[in-house]
């Protein structure tokens, strides 16, 4: 009965939320093993990368685990040959599984993170017209962190999951004063005021795992949608142009009230459902291990970057001014452009042979590979979100030590990886003969690599 | 003439090219503004989690587990079993202006928290653990506010509105010194940096490039406490901790020359702290506390930074250095499998700010100007009550254990009467109120 109590407990904490920011773990994967092996590890991961690839493997080892690395990637993409100048993307990963028993039930708790070393996060906003990678200029300059839970009810099942949270952000901005225009920098008196949040958003994750014979298992995850939006409304002075709040431009004794609303909303950041099935089996027991998976991307409800935006602008020119300051008849106001994406479902395969193994140490190699058809259609129009489809191939090794006795009452893991990714060419045709950026041919390279050690507790 | 909608083709595209420079300018700095978030830190108001909040804010010589990466790291060294602590703590404000309530939005919040013994052997056995302690708001998961200073503000209480991030590390001297704990934990914050362009691009059109970036701001918590089974002293000194917003805003290409655009501010702060308590009991199951807390609040810069870089900043806030004095008391009850505790506190909490008041502009730089502005920044003493309960349920044959904890806390202002009055013109400002605040948690220990 206590147990039940304790169980039911856990079972509920197992609902914790994960923190969570966009994943930069769907580009470029998160832990040695997992990489190397072309992300084809939902139906057996056990390590810290569980975290992210099935919360459902936390609890599958039965072993304290801890894991920290480093992981990069470097990017090599071109539009009509010149290079797009796609940041590189580099941090730090940790994680931690926690296991737990009570008589014969087991449970686990775990902890994954990705932390880019040069920043939490960028956000990066691009002129409406100007062609970008769209899922690789800014999507890997994010913080990744999950909290999971999982449990096993009986031998061969696993179930693991959390609720991940995001949020999308509110501001309201004013500024008052006055702007010199004959000394601008010297005699404008301007301060601002401003109110920014960032509101909470949940999204479950959940998995299994299934293990109907020793050397065969099954996974199925899904991981939420997100969204980043943000929304603002911004005054330059009053309406009315009176009261404490206004704003003046003063032109020697000429003062010129003005006013300026602005409301903007836009998506920073989007990440589909995403739904993945996987398989692994062990023709060789400890020796040969084989895996194959495919994840399901809902690409089709993806939310444009290019989002809404209206102004008012209200200026009272004096008589004299006219010929110098003249206000146009109609502000152009800004529309959302529907990026009319399309799922896609993305191949996984994984080899994982074990060269060595006796009582001191166990030495893997790996592979894998995937592939990734682009979910955007040609860019034909106004916009210009640029991508194509990407075939990656991943190696690795592994070494577990097993000996570190009285110090380690359990054993040391040591990964490390390397991934290549090709871009092939992609030629975008414009529909109209006169558009400004034209017709253009993207293509690139991304190679990536990394290694992670791992403290496994019996 | 309002709005002057007049046709001049010699001059309309410069001044569309203007006005839409001036409209990029403005949507930049708003998406920036949107990526911007800011920081306070519930725990330094009401505490961190469901005992210590129960006990005055107390826990520094006594608190164990996830509890102790912010009371005092030091506490974690002692754990033994693993533990995962999740909760939830909500309250309301009753701030008053001139009688009238001037509403701030409530604080409530997910509390998380862990601490893991590492199993390591041989020398390090028992002897290192790892915790981590979160606290996710409800609704806004994280609030900057900078205001004009001419606005009422509460510039102390209204800080609850953010998530908190912080993981430690203690290491217990047992064997070598029995009862000597140390303890080493990082709060994690960030910084905005911005820069934004406005300048014409490819199509001869003014657009905007704005990159802003979240820099990690860490702030060390360092405590130690020995502790023996009738009683146990411990201290705890917690960083400065601080997040700024601070985005430059350039324009090119534009007819008209405008200034460089500094927008943002210090969003959050927490002033250095320095925390002394002992505990005794004189009898088993009876604990009694006594805390004196120190925040160096004269350190504090203020919230607003000038617009433009030979722009006025607000006035100096001048807060004070302040200790707060806390008692609290614990009584246990054995029943079976479960133990139940009750749990009383109080603490006062000087204000550190002085009255609202006419105060001198200050230069870019810092230095006070004759220029004088109504600065209303608002705070009061406060008097804190609080009031607690755990209930634990013994579990299993190796020490499995759950624990509710539940508190809840008064913070009575004391009434206050300022310089200068709500409005310019208006007679002094009166202000008061309380704050009431609780939660529970729920700790699993395996």
């Amino acid at each position: 009965m206590r147990s039940v109590v304790l169980a039911s407990t856990l079972l509920a904490l197992a609902t914790l939320p994960s923190l969570a920011r966009a994943q930069p773990m769907d580009t470029y994967g998160m832990g040695s093993r997992s990489v190397a092996l072309g992300g084809s590890v939902t139906a057996d991961v056990e390590d810290f990368s569980a975290n992210y690839y099935n919360p459902a493997g936390i609890v599958r080892s039965g072993e304290l685990r801890v894991g920290v690395g480093w992981f990069g990637a470097h990017h090599e993409m071109s539009i009509n040959d010149v290079n797009s100048n796609v940041d590189p993307v580099h941090g730090v990963i940790l994680g931690l599984n926690v296991p737990g028993r009570i008589d014969d039930f087991r449970f686990g708790f775990g902890l994954g993170v990705h932390l880019p070393d040069q920043r939490i996060s960028r956000t990066r906003t691009l002129p409406r017209r100007r062609a970008r990678w769209e899922l690789y200029d800014n999507r890997g300059q994010r913080t990744y962190l999950a909290v999971g839970g999982a449990i096993q009810p009986f031998d061969w099942l696993r179930i693991g999951g959390g609720i991940a949270f995001l949020s999308f952000s509110r501001n309201d901005l004013s500024i008052r004063g006055s702007i010199d225009i004959a000394a601008p920098e010297r005699r404008s008196r301007l301060e601002h005021q401003l109110l920014g949040e960032l509101i909470t958003i949940r999204y479950p994750q959940v998995g299994v795992q299934v293990q109907p014979l020793p050397w065969l298992n099954f996974g199925v995850v899904y991981r939420g949608e997100f969204a980043l939006s943000n929304d603002l409304t911004a005054q330059v002075g009053t309406p009315d142009g009176t009261g404490p709040d206004r704003t003046e431009i003063v032109a020697g004794d000429i003062v010129i009230p003005g006013y300026f609303d602005l409301l903007t909303s836009s998506v920073n950041a989007y990440v589909p459902h995403q739904i993945s099935f996987g398989a692994s089996v062990e023709p060789i027991p400890n020796v040969l291990r084989l895996s194959l998976e495919a994840t399901w991307l809902m690409w089709s409800q993806y939310v444009s970057p290019i989002g809404l935006s209206r102004i008012v602008l209200d200026i009272e020119v004096p008589p004299e001014l006219e010929d110098t300051i003249t206000v146009p008849d109609e502000i152009p106001q800004g529309n959302p452009v529907d990026a009319s994406f399309s799922d896609r479902i993305v191949p996984r395969i994984g080899v994982e042979w074990t060269a060595v193994r006796n009582t001191d140490l166990v030495f893997d190699l790996r592979a894998g590979y995937f592939y990734e058809n682009s979910p955007a259609p040609e860019q034909t129009g106004f916009s210009n979100l640029v991508d194509t489809d990407r075939h990656a191939w991943s190696l690795g090794a592994g070494l577990e030590l097993l000996q570190l006795r009285p110090l380690i009452p359990g054993s040391l893991a040591i990964d490390v990886h390397v991934q290549y990714g090709w871009l092939p060419s992609r030629t975008h045709r414009k529909t109209s003969p006169i558009d400004p950026v034209g017709d253009y041919v993207a293509q690139g390279h991304i190679v990536a690599g990394g290694a992670n050690v791992e403290l496994r507790f019996e | 003439m309002r709005g002057s909608f007049v046709y001049r083709p010699r001059v309309i595209a410069r001044g569309r090219r203007w006005l839409d420079g001036m409209g990029a300018t403005v949507i930049a700095l708003a998406l920036w503004a949107s990526a911007a978030p800011a920081q306070a830190s519930p725990q330094d108001l009401f505490g961190y989690g469901g005992r210590t909040p129960g006990l005055g804010m107390t826990g520094t010589s006594y608190a164990e587990g996830a509890e102790a990466v912010f009371a005092n790291p030091a506490g974690l060294g002692a754990g033994r079993r693993r533990e995962l602590t999740v909760g939830f703590t909500g309250g309301g404000y009753q701030l008053e202006i001139d009688g009238e309530r001037d509403p701030l939005t409530p604080a409530r919040g997910m509390v998380i928290g862990f601490s893991l013994p590492l199993p390591f052997g041989d020398v390090l056995e028992d002897r290192l653990v790892f915790g981590g302690a979160f606290y996710t708001p409800a609704e806004v998961l994280l609030r900057g506010r900078v205001r004009f200073p001419t606005v009422p503000q509460w510039g102390v209480l209204d800080r609850a509105q953010v998530l908190s991030v912080m993981a430690g590390l203690g290491f217990d001297f047992h064997g070598i010194v029995d009862g000597l704990q140390i303890g080493i934990a990082l709060s994690a914050l960030a910084n905005v940096y911005g820069e934004l362009f406005v300048e014409l691009d490819e199509t001869n059109a003014f657009s905007s490039v704005v990159e802003t970036q979240l820099i990690t701001t860490f702030a060390p918590i360092v405590g130690a406490r020995y502790v023996q089974d009738e009683w146990g002293v411990g201290l705890t000194y917690r960083h400065e901790l601080t997040s700024s917003m601070d985005l430059n805003i350039v324009t090119m290409d534009l007819p008209v020359e405008l200034p460089v655009l500094t927008v943002g501010g210090i969003v959050q702060y927490d002033p250095p702290t320095l925390v002394a308590e002992g505990y005794w009991k004189p009898i088993p199951d009876l604990m009694l506390v006594a805390n004196v807390t120190t925040r160096f609040w004269n350190f504090y810069p203020g919230v607003q930074i000038p617009t433009t870089s030979m722009g006025l900043n607000a006035p100096d806030p001048e807060f004070s250095a302040r200790p707060s004095p806390r008692v609290a008391a614990e009584g246990t009850w054995h029943h079976g499998m479960f133990t139940f505790a009750l749990r009383g506190g109080y603490a006062f909490e000087p204000t550190p700010a002085p009255s609202a008041r006419v105060a001198p502009r200050r230069t870019a730089s810092g230095d006070p100007i004759d220029q004088t502005v109504p600065f209303r920044l608002l705070d009061s003493h406060r008097h804190v009550l609080t009031l607690g309960g755990g209930w634990t349920i013994h579990l299993g044959d190796d020490g499995e254990r759950l624990v509710l904890d539940v508190f809840g806390q008064a913070h009575l202002l004391q009434n206050r009467t300022h310089v200068i009055g709500r409005t310019d013109g208006a007679p002094p400002m009166e202000t008061g109120g309380y704050v009431l605040t609780g939660g529970w948690t729920l700790r699993a220990e395996f």
